[in-house]
């Protein structure tokens, strides 16, 4: 990534690596245990990241009803960080997820946006700019119908221009 | 002045970003510089909140809010979020 884009992303790294496809799940948490695991496996976060981002979702959940898609978009501390990144998980039949602040209310999930938030005070821009982007027309909806990894990250970092 | 409490899991992540949305709504609407917002983490809410005129979270308060209180996923999301900004602007209305 050149330095334009990572400075536009507000430090977040975003890679085809971090990307999945096709996550066979049956439970939100069944999923964030596997887009986190893969997380880990790429050296993004510590181990102790895994445990953190589920109790934090069992906690605060995060389901997001958006006019395209029922997305979410887990986090947890920046203690549990090595650097700054995005993972996308993309499920193969989505999975229901409490909504954010209102956990009577079901969101049904077709597309995991996972922060790896470092310095919240930087990334939170970024947070800022996806939940904008994601109101957009198309945008969601485009990235549902990514089928590759490298495809997913080229539509999700064009989507945020 | 109205006293404005945005609350999330961690006071600095969603309510970061529902602050900046409701800020420049409030400035659209002419209220600039007659409110004050402050971020806090939910669980600060029952205790800080007796001080402020309208409480805003991302996620549900365990315990009493001594505030009027609104639910604002609706700023993320876009979803449902007119009603909710009258609501918030009914606020300013009161003395």
């Amino acid at each position: 990534m050149c330095e334009e884009e990572r400075n536009f992303c507000s430090g977040m790294d975003i890679k085809p690596e971090y990307m999945m496809l096709n996550i066979k799940a049956s439970t939100d948490i069944e999923a964030i245990k596997i887009l986190a695991e893969n997380f880990f496996e790429a050296g993004v976060v510590k181990d102790t990241f895994v445990p953190a981002i589920l109790q934090r979702e069992k906690d605060f959940c995060t389901g997001l009803q958006f006019e395209e898609a029922g997305i979410a978009i887990p986090h947890t501390d920046a203690i549990h960080v090595n650097y700054p990144a995005v993972a996308i998980g993309k499920l193969e039949t989505p999975v229901v997820f409490k909504s954010m602040g209102m956990p009577d209310t079901l969101v049904e999930v077709g597309i995991i946006f996972m922060l790896a938030i470092k310095e919240p005070h930087k990334q939170i821009e970024f947070l800022q700019l996806l939940m904008t982007k994601f109101q957009e027309k198309d945008i969601l909806r485009r990235l549902m119908k990514c089928n590759t990894a490298e495809e997913l990250t080229a539509n999700f970092l064009a989507s945020l221009v | 002045m109205k006293k404005i409490l945005l609350a999330c899991g961690t006071g600095i992540c969603t309510s970061t970003a529902v602050n900046a949305k409701l800020q420049r709504i409030l400035d659209e609407k002419g209220l600039k510089g007659q409110y004050q917002i402050t971020q806090c983490k939910i669980a600060e809410v029952p205790m800080k909140s007796a001080d402020f005129d309208l409480c805003i979270a991302t996620t549900q308060v365990s315990g009493d809010v001594k505030c009027p209180f609104i639910m604002g996923v609706a700023f993320l999301t876009g979803m449902g979020l007119n009603p909710i900004i009258e609501k918030i602007l009914t606020v300013f209305e009161t003395k």
